[in-house]
């Protein structure tokens, strides 16, 4: 019987993961907020007799939902290194060299988020072919990205891949 | 010889009258008697019988399989009333007993368990195939450390 392969615990996390986090995270923090400002609008509206203007191109909408994702990710990196989607897939961000991530670091972090998006994606090059999977964000705020749980890599279902013949079944 | 045997049978004959005037003496006896009375008689003759039964030999002389055999199972069953023996059933009582709720939380728990890790490891899978391709395409192909120094040693690759 083949052994379990070694965890992959405090290893660089790579695209995939980070793409899927990235994805939850949006999911949830754009709930999150349209909820929220239906919810403020309506009491708004109940209480004080205001009507706020709930076109949802007006600028100030967005000036609401950029502030309320600074909130979202810099509390997040901040109080535990992971944000909504990197706690499901079980990733967490640390200082470049492994240790706990600090406030000014996130909050660093948090600012230059936006520039890998600036770079027309460019920025997110880093994790595929950069030496420590880093992220232009990552690199501007002195981070890394990581599995934070007992990650395995899973049988394979690839064709060809190396691990393929040692999960192979024997004919 | 005809003699002789005209002669038993009138005597057999005799001795049978005599029996069933016996019998019809006693039963007169009986019914002069009050009923509780003869009740009690009657309840000690039946006993004095039934004490010099060989019970275990008559119950070897039954066929018990015959028996069975005779009994309409389908017929007892259809005439329990199942609907009023499960309402007689405490459920709630057996609920509490098995602590099902917590059962049930416990399950879910590690069913919602389960489906993280199973979506947490395809992510893990994805990223080692992303891996191997830039790694293919990543100029010079030196070896790249697996984590931070801290969290993993730099040997690991």
């Amino acid at each position: 019987m083949t052994e379990p392969p070694a965890s992959l615990q405090g290893h660089y996390a790579g695209a995939a993961s980070r793409a899927a986090a990235y994805a939850v995270d949006v999911a949830v923090s754009t709930t999150v907020f349209s909820v929220g400002a239906a919810a403020a609008t309506y009491l708004l509206r109940l209480v004080a007799g205001i009507d706020v203007d709930v076109d949802r191109g007006h600028a100030g909408w967005a000036v609401g939902y950029v502030a309320w994702l600074a909130v979202y990710y810099g509390y997040g990196w901040a109080a535990t290194g992971r944000s909504v989607g990197g706690a499901l897939l079980g990733l967490r961000v640390t200082a470049r060299d492994g240790g706990p991530l600090d406030v000014r670091r996130a909050l660093v972090r948090v600012v230059a988020f936006p520039v890998s998006f600036a770079t027309a994606g460019v920025g997110f090059l880093g994790i595929l072919f950069g030496r420590e999977r880093r992220a232009l964000h990552d690199v501007i705020a002195g981070t890394a990205v990581v599995y934070d749980w007992e990650a395995r890599t899973p049988r394979p279902w690839l064709a060809g891949s190396p691990r393929g013949a040692a999960h192979r079944p024997p004919p | 010889m005809a003699v002789e045997a005209r002669g038993a049978f009138i005597d057999a004959a005799r001795a049978g009258a005599d029996a069933t005037g016996h019998v019809a003496r006693a039963i007169r006896a009986l019914a002069r008697l009050p009923a509780e009375a003869a009740l009690g008689t009657v309840a000690r003759l039946t006993q004095a019988v039934v004490n010099r039964l060989d019970l275990d030999a008559l119950v070897g002389r039954l066929d018990v399989q015959a028996l069975i055999d005779r009994v309409d199972v389908q017929g007892v069953i259809d005439r329990v009333d199942v609907n009023g023996l499960v309402e007689r059933v405490d459920v709630d009582g057996l609920v509490a007993r098995t602590e099902i709720g917590e059962l049930i939380a416990r399950s879910t728990t590690d069913v919602a368990g389960r489906a993280v890790d199973s979506v947490r490891s395809q992510g893990v899978g994805l990223d080692r195939v992303f891996d191997r391709l830039a790694g293919r395409l990543r100029p010079g192909g030196r070896a790249r450390p697996a984590g931070p120094p801290r969290l993993v040693p730099p040997d690991t690759a």
